[in-house]
């Protein structure tokens, strides 16, 4: 398949009062024509900046990017200014003009400067991306008198009316309510499959990344830690920190004792885990296992079998279909959801089951820093240090 | 990859690769505008203050003696000492009427609430010169409507009022202050979010605690801005002192200026001298309202959302506040106004009675429209009232759109240069003009309107400036941003999106410049000639000579002249909020 976009060894240092910042560090990837790439992360990761310095709106300190066969960034710092570069872009306010109409706002890209089409073409093409994003009618009303929802689509409408090469959207959804999120992600899918746009996605939500893209780039401190399709990226956390920031995980840290086929006994304070093998890690080596929540069996019997610890349930959140519970055992807390219909009390005695392969090994990572915002997605286990390894 | 490499190769490599040539042309062409407009005119002023002999005359040398011959006068010492009181003493009392004024309005249920306001804005509008001339028809010993019960009822030789006192100055300035302080108090109300107030109540603060340790901290760095602005507007003031002061020998920096000008030969070098030190003072004062006001920046009070706070019931002091507006509002307003409507129908100021109503008639309007200097002066208020605003406001949208948005080197700059003519006196400014005109004698602007607009511009850059990055700061740059990822260049988006969306704040600072231009005194004083004069000097210029009915009766054409702009500005703007509602 064709590159649409491609992004080598991207910088873009900041200067602060507190010196440079290196807001994104030697970042490449590569979009494949008609795909759905998403950029995620926390904020601050530098998802935004890059994104902004793939439209033009922020000048790339290094590295080069193409969209298509155009280098508008190229090693020699060599810039296409934003208003050539053949994209379309939806901000995160919508940027929808307010002195326009609805026409008028969608009529603007093609109706100035370079792209400029006759008349009767202007038209045509307006009306035809408005009803792409079902706003037909609605041509003459003001831009203000919109609602929400309807700001979004006319961005989306102005965004496409050009007929971009790349389509940029940068955290779209954020500003909708719950409900309207929903319907717009679903609508945005849809949308984008049809056209078979390329498009590239900024997100701090995990479950937009997950349910939209065909590749995802998980981004920390101005870095990609993680690119794959979204399935890999849930089931297959390469580090901690994916692991913790893609869906809920509980993290228990232990001590690699020995490998057993193709699995590995991991020796933690909560109890032994049988964790599907990681390459890289030999017997006596430290390491984190990552179990999610759902994959978490609670039985009020003790079962015979590996994996099996034992704790107390300590407290419970009625979730609607299911309880969310925390289950104190040696000490830490290890989340797991009961199905509804089953009644569990504070305070129960519990045997706690995960097979094998749903228990993940990861690496000892290093420059992990503990998330500061404790958003409640990861339950942190043994607190402190982890034990000293002999 | 061939066309890649086409496509880069248009743009040069290097720093300046992302530049479009109209963009450095652009903030280029800005700092030269801003630096002939505001440097030059303060390095020459400081130039010729160290300069043996004026603009006029030949020759010279460095020299530090017109400094010493300042500081050695004793009249420059008293002068200080005038300018410190004059400033002081009105800023001080302004700011107790203002801010009580303004705590009534908008955080009590008093009576005639709106009615304060309008006639807040309105009397805001009235030229200092006017209002200066007012109290001199109500306090003149002999005949003024103040001394009535001494003279006429007692029989007394003069009443206990004068006009001419450093104490009358002082009362008169603050009452003048009065109405831009309450408009400005009243927005750091607004802008201030009652919830703070409001969690001090629930924490158990009672309202006294509550104003003592939440509202005035919160607010001191908005008002501390409000001190600073208004002070340094009234130690550059000319009108007041000049009317008020001059007659009894009461001199402050702009009115020992004018006299070193006004004198023949001309002392340059007094006026330069102190034209510099003023200035100077000036800059001190700016440089605390910008430290003061990022403080405030970071205190966030101000959101841009308006806030509409509970009200204190007054309780049986309601009657009262009501009162204490309408006394205000008759004392500082209705009576000034009515004064000076009576004075522009008598021949000669006498106290109202019978008689005098009698003789009221319309010769001194007959006379004015009689003379040819009256209109020469009409035409080019009219020119300033045409050219001056539209002229700020245009420069003050793309330097702010420089110093918001750009990332441009040297915007910090920028901003500051634009913020300078504010510092030094009007009175002075026109004086560093008037050396430039003289230096530059080639270019034939001395004696034509045309210098006066220049100066007009640059001096009012300093507020419309402000106006235009408070909304450029206001606008999301999205709205920007979208336009460039449409395929538009910078140019197109500026005219079609940017200069748009600031229509409404452009209109507003617009108005302010014009009132402000066409009803400026001192800065035309200086360079004024018979061809170039405008509406204040013709006033002025009556009121010199003793033609007192004749000055009130021009003033009361420029009230009507500025009357008819605000209502102007105002269906404009409610045209465009109807429209983008």
């Amino acid at each position: 398949m064709a590159v649409a976009v491609r992004v080598e060894n991207m910088e873009k240092r900041y200067a602060t009062d507190e010196g440079a910042v290196n807001a994104v560090r030697g970042v490449s990837f590569d979009v494949e024509d008609g795909q759905f790439f998403t950029l995620l992360g926390p904020s601050g990761c530098g998802k935004s900046t890059t994104l902004r310095c793939i439209a033009g709106l922020e000048k790339a300190d290094g590295g080069e990017i193409a969209i298509g066969d155009m280098v508008v960034v190229s090693q020699s710092g060599a810039q296409v200014p934003a208003h050539q570069r053949p994209i379309g872009m939806v901000f995160q306010s919508y940027a929808i003009w307010p002195h326009m109409d609805v026409f008028d706002n969608v009529a603007f890209p093609i109706s100035r400067g370079k792209g400029k089409l006759p008349k009767a073409e202007v038209r045509e093409r307006v009306l035809e991306a408005l009803s792409l994003v079902r706003l037909d009618g609605l041509e003459r009303r003001p831009a203000p008198q919109l609602s929400g929802g309807q700001q979004q689509r006319l961005a989306l409408a102005r965004a496409l009316v050009r007929q971009p090469k790349a389509l940029l959207l940068d955290e779209p959804l954020s500003n909708l309510d719950a409900k309207l999120r929903d319907d717009m992600r679903v609508e945005l899918k849809t949308l984008t499959e049809r056209l078979n746009i390329t498009t590239l996605f900024v997100t701090h939500d995990q479950l937009e990344a997950l349910t939209l893209s065909d590749k995802i780039a998980v981004m920390r401190d101005g870095e990609i830690v993680q690119l794959g399709g979204p399935k890999d990226i849930y089931d297959d956390p390469n580090s901690r920190f994916t692991a913790e920031f893609i869906g809920t995980t509980n993290l228990l840290e232990g001590t690699v004792a020995s490998i057993e086929g193709d699995a590995m006994r991991v020796e933690t304070p909560q109890g032994a885990l049988l964790c599907a093998a990681l390459d890289s890690l030999a017997p006596g080596d430290r390491a984190a296992v990552a179990v999610r929540p759902a994959n978490i069996g609670v039985s009020a019997e003790r079962l015979d079998a590996d994996n099996a610890l034992e704790g107390v349930v300590e407290t419970i959140v009625f979730l609607g279909d299911s309880h969310d519970c925390r289950v104190n055992v040696g000490g830490a807390l290890i989340r797991a959801f009961v199905h509804a219909s089953r009644s569990v009390q504070r305070g129960d005695k519990v045997y706690l089951t995960m097979s094998a392969s749903d228990c993940r090994l990861l690496p000892p990572d290093a420059a992990f820093v503990e998330r500061e915002d404790g958003g409640g997605a990861s339950a942190r286990l043994g607190g402190g240090a982890p034990p000293a390894v002999a | 990859m061939a066309t890649a490499a086409q496509t880069v190769r248009r743009f040069a490599p290097g720093r300046l690769a992302n530049l479009e040539p109209q963009y450095v042309i652009l903030v280029g062409g800005l700092g030269l505008i801003l630096a002939l407009l505001v440097l030059a005119p303060l390095a020459i002023l400081l130039f010729y203050s160290l300069w043996s002999v004026g603009p006029v005359d030949d020759g010279g040398t460095f020299t530090l003696e017109n400094y010493r011959k300042t500081f050695l006068a004793g009249s420059t010492y008293q002068l200080l000492y005038n300018t410190a009181i004059f400033g002081i003493g009105s800023v001080a009392l302004g700011l107790v009427f203002g801010v009580s004024l303004a705590w009534v309005v908008e955080r009590t249920n008093a009576p005639f609430r709106n009615f304060a306001f309008v006639v807040a804005i309105i009397t805001a509008g009235i030229p200092p010169l006017l209002y200066a001339m007012a109290w001199v028809f109500l306090l003149n010993e002999r005949t003024g409507v103040f001394n009535i019960p001494f003279t006429q009822w007692l029989g007394w030789n003069k009443g206990i009022f004068s006009p001419y006192t450093l104490g009358t100055l002082v009362v008169v300035e603050a009452f003048r202050l009065t109405p831009t302080i309450f408009l400005m108090v009243v927005g750091l109300f607004r802008s201030m979010d009652p919830a703070l107030e409001e969690a001090a109540a629930t924490s158990g603060a009672d309202m006294r605690t509550t104003v003592r340790r939440v509202t005035l901290p919160v607010m001191l760095p908005g008002l501390l801005g409000v001190i600073i602005f208004v002070g340094t507007a009234t130690i550059g003031l000319f009108e007041l002192p000049a009317i008020l002061g001059m007659p009894g020998g009461i001199h402050v920096f702009a009115t020992r200026i004018y006299l070193a000008m006004d004198t023949t030969p001309r002392d340059y070098g007094l006026a330069t001298s102190l034209g510099t030190v003023a200035a100077l003072i000036g800059i001190v004062g700016i440089y605390y309202y910008h430290r003061v006001t990022r403080v405030q920046q970071k205190f966030a009070t101000i959101t841009g959302k308006g806030y509409r706070p509970r009200r204190i019931d007054l309780g049986r002091f309601r009657k009262w506040a009501g009162a204490a507006i309408i006394f205000y509002f008759f004392l500082m307003v209705v009576l000034p106004s009515v004064v000076l409507i009576y004075a522009s129908t008598q021949p000669f100021f006498k106290p109202p009675s019978i008689s005098a109503f009698e003789n009221a008639n319309l010769d001194a309007y007959r006379e004015i429209f009689g003379q040819e200097g009256f209109w020469i002066g009409l035409r080019n208020s009219l020119t300033l009232i045409a050219t001056v605003p539209i002229a700020t406001m245009l420069l003050s949208a793309v330097v702010s759109w420089v110093v918001v948005r750009s990332k441009a080197r040297g915007r910090g700059l920028l901003d500051t240069l634009a913020f300078i003519p504010f510092t030094a006196p009007s009175i002075v400014f026109g004086l560093a003009f008037l050396l430039i005109a003289f230096w530059v004698d080639w270019i034939p602007v001395y004696g034509t309107i045309w210098l006066i607009v220049v100066v007009h511009v640059a001096r009012f850059l300093a507020y419309g400036t402000r106006a235009t990055n408070g909304a450029m700061f206001q606008l999301h740059k999205e709205l920007e941003e979208a336009g460039s990822v449409s395929g538009v260049g910078w140019l197109t988006v500026f005219r079609r999106i940017t200069l748009r969306l600031l229509v409404p704040s452009l209109v507003a600072g617009w108005l302010w410049v014009a009132i402000h231009s066409g009803r400026e005194l001192s800065m035309a004083l200086l360079l004024s000639t018979r061809d170039s004069q405008i509406l204040s000097l013709v006033a002025w210029g009556a009121w010199e000579n003793g033609r007192s009915s004749e000055a009130a009766a021009i003033g009361m054409i420029l009230m009507v002249m500025m009357t008819v702009i605000v209502i102007l500005a105002r269906i404009v703007t409610v045209r465009l909020t109807r429209d983008h509602g």
